[in-house]
């Protein structure tokens, strides 16, 4: 790497750390109720024995080894006297921070792609690093606790290991065994993940056979044992979790339960609208360099298509597509640079520079219609709850499981959803509910107090 | 440049092995450690609930072994002074719980001669009532007195037990795994003065 790019590489770097923090500073609340409860809910119930757990941790749907790295850095935080909503804001922070590790992969993987020897292939890999580093629904799904944060990070390097690996005619063990490590991380913690390494396993077993296997499952054994263990441990039996997620989403449909949608869903909102209204540019772009991308295309559309044949679905599911994006992004949009450059010297990397701002701009607007602030007032007002000294329970607005949880209200009483009939007991004394709604006008009827306001959330508080 | 590459990977790995030895360490502490949830401390309200010293509006708090997350049934339903028919208010230990307990700290040293547990066979079924468990008080660390209940059938049953100048009262109660006292299901503990 020339000291040109190295320089170049930082500063990518340093922009998408700045991306991050902003799409940090902008979110609240979460994306969907499973990073609270499936996540750090549980992390907070083993670090104070205090939670509300949902029906998968009966089950054991679940792996214990997400909630127990949050456990730990919660402990970490409470160290230095950081809890509550602030140590889960932090929570999410450390992950957006964290998944700044995609960049240099990234590049990795435009380098990797483009014909080895050539003089532009350090430039290709920093276009790959600068849309890994700002496209913004990348950027949007890095700042959250989902179980897609981490395996789309361990993704993106199991990519730029299998693509360095496939250069070379024969098995290159170093990064064949870095590729099984990092696909074994993503799969391990997320089976569904499977789907998003179906192509490179595929593409490595043929282009090298049985060469390949040893050192890839040598790579993924670890991490594939910590899970299989710490389900022995906690559920009594190895990969309990895994069987029971596949028996509860694919064999018995339970997923349908959570909303069913066209099976065009995928392609027209998660990728499509997501891309915004320059969606047929960015796509256009992104195949410009089709004949070098095309494993990255193939990558990102199976499970694609694979998924939209499941009646449930949700955006989530496809964050992985994101980085394979960037891929095909980076090097399409570096194919048009050359090719500008070609045609006009002066005007041609003006040009494709304000296509590149067009398109990251059009990805902008597509995302900004993603729950950016979903339920952050009612986390709001369980942090304020949680403070005052006389809470001795909280009725809330909605299900148990739209809130931040006891993570956020941090106190042993009793959160629960407004039902007319528990106002009898007066150990409910605060109530977070929609301040324009029937339940608040008439607890404000029955002499209930406005005691705060969080965005549509208002807290009341019984009379004395 | 190639200097600057290597400086760049090698402080790369320390960062990321002291990030992963800190975070090790404190996975460790959270194992190792056994959380008690405890109800907060209340400001005591004058001339409250004179009958029953648990109560919460006293400054008393519940400290329990365990409570069943999966269906928020909180410690302090045992301590509202509440004889709710409702199936959530009550404290029910956790399903892993093997030996529950549940402890009740006085904000003060007090002087008491019995105490009035509300079992769920009161509401819910007999069987839910609990047969064995022991009352115990103490001063800190101190055991003042004991007593073991064996056979209980009463769904609200009261037990002797005199206790002066104590600041904490503690009742372990013996599941039986493979019946209806798999868990503990307590809706409500009275201290009778």
């Amino acid at each position: 790497m020339s000291r040109r790019t190295a320089r170049l590489l930082w500063l990518i770097v340093a922009l998408g750390l700045l991306a991050r923090v902003t799409a940090w500073w902008f979110k609240g609340g979460f994306h969907y109720p499973d990073e609270i409860f499936q996540q750090v809910e549980p992390a907070n119930y083993l670090r104070t024995g205090l939670a509300w757990l949902p029906w998968e941790f009966v089950r054991g749907v679940r792996s214990w080894v997400l909630p127990g790295i949050y456990a730990g850095l919660l402990e970490i935080l409470s160290w230095v006297g950081v809890t509550g909503l602030s140590a889960f804001r932090l929570l999410t922070l450390h992950n957006a921070v964290v998944s700044i590790v995609m960049v240099p992969a990234g590049y990795r993987i435009g380098v990797a792609l483009w014909p080895q020897g050539d003089p532009d292939a350090e430039n290709a890999g920093l276009s790959v690093a600068a849309f890994t580093a700002l496209l913004p629904t990348l950027v949007y799904y890095t700042p959250h606790t989902l179980i897609g944060t981490p395996c789309m990070v361990a993704l993106s390097w199991g990519y730029a290991h299998w693509l360095e690996a496939r250069r070379s005619d024969e098995p290159d063990p170093h990064s064949l065994l870095l590729c099984g490590l990092f696909f074994g991380v993503a799969g391990a913690l997320r089976f569904t993940c499977g789907l998003h390494i179906l192509v490179p396993l595929a593409d490595l077993l043929l282009r090298y056979r049985s060469r390949a296997l040893k050192p890839l499952l040598a790579g993924a054994a670890l991490p594939v044992a910590i899970v299989g263990l710490v389900d022995l441990l906690t559920w009594g039996a190895p990969f309990h979790s895994t069987v029971e997620h596949l028996r509860y989403n694919f064999f018995e449909h339970g997923a349908s339960d959570h909303g069913t949608s066209p099976w065009s869903y995928y392609a027209a909102d998660s990728i499509w609208s997501r891309l915004g209204p320059l969606a047929g540019l960015t796509l256009l772009v992104a195949l410009a360099c089709w004949r070098r991308t095309w494993l990255l295309w193939l990558t990102l559309l199976l499970p694609t298509v694979l998924l939209s044949l499941e009646p449930h679905k949700e955006d989530r599911f496809l964050m992985y597509n994101w980085p394979l994006l960037a891929g095909t992004l980076g090097l399409g949009w570096w194919m048009l640079v050359r090719w500008l450059k070609g045609r006009a010297p002066a005007l041609g990397p003006i040009v494709a520079l304000v296509i590149l701002l067009a398109m990251l701009g059009s990805n902008l607007e597509g995302t900004s219609t993603l729950p950016w602030t979903q339920r952050r007032g009612m986390f709001q007002a369980q942090a304020f709850v949680g403070k005052q000294d006389d809470a001795t329970g909280l009725l809330y607005h909605e299900r148990r499981h739209m809130n931040g949880g006891y993570l956020v209200l941090e106190k042993t009483v009793p959160q629960v959803q407004f039902k007319r009939g528990l106002l009898a007991n007066p150990l409910y004394n605060y109530a977070a509910l929609l301040g324009q709604g029937s339940d608040a006008q008439r607890l404000r009827r029955m002499g209930w107090s406005e005691v705060s306001r969080f965005d549509e959330i208002v807290v009341l508080r019984r009379p004395n | 440049m190639r200097r600057l590459e290597t400086g760049a990977g090698r402080l790369a790995k320390l960062a990321l092995a002291a990030y992963a030895t800190v975070l090790a360490a404190a996975v460790a502490v959270v194992l190792l450690r056994s959380p008690h949830p405890i109800t907060p401390a209340y400001e005591a309200t004058a001339g409250c609930s004179p009958r029953d010293l648990a109560h919460y509006c006293r400054g008393v708090r519940a400290r329990v072994s365990s409570y069943h997350v999966f269906a928020n049934h909180q410690p302090i339903y045992a301590i509202d002074g509440r004889g709710s028919r409702d199936l959530l208010e009550k404290w029910v230990s956790g399903p892993q719980d093997r030996a529950p307990w549940i402890e009740l700290l006085f904000p003060e040293p007090v002087d008491f001669s019995s105490v009035r547990l509300t079992h769920a066979g009161q509401v819910e079924r007999a069987e839910y009532t609990m047969r064995s468990y022991r009352l115990s008080c103490g001063d800190g660390d101190e055991l003042r007195a004991t007593s073991r209940v064996e056979g209980n059938e009463a769904s609200r049953a009261e037990h002797a037990l005199s206790c002066l100048q104590v600041d904490r009262l503690r009742i372990e109660l013996d599941i039986e795994p493979g019946t209806g006292r798999d868990v503990v299901r307590l809706y409500e503990i009275e201290v009778v003065p």
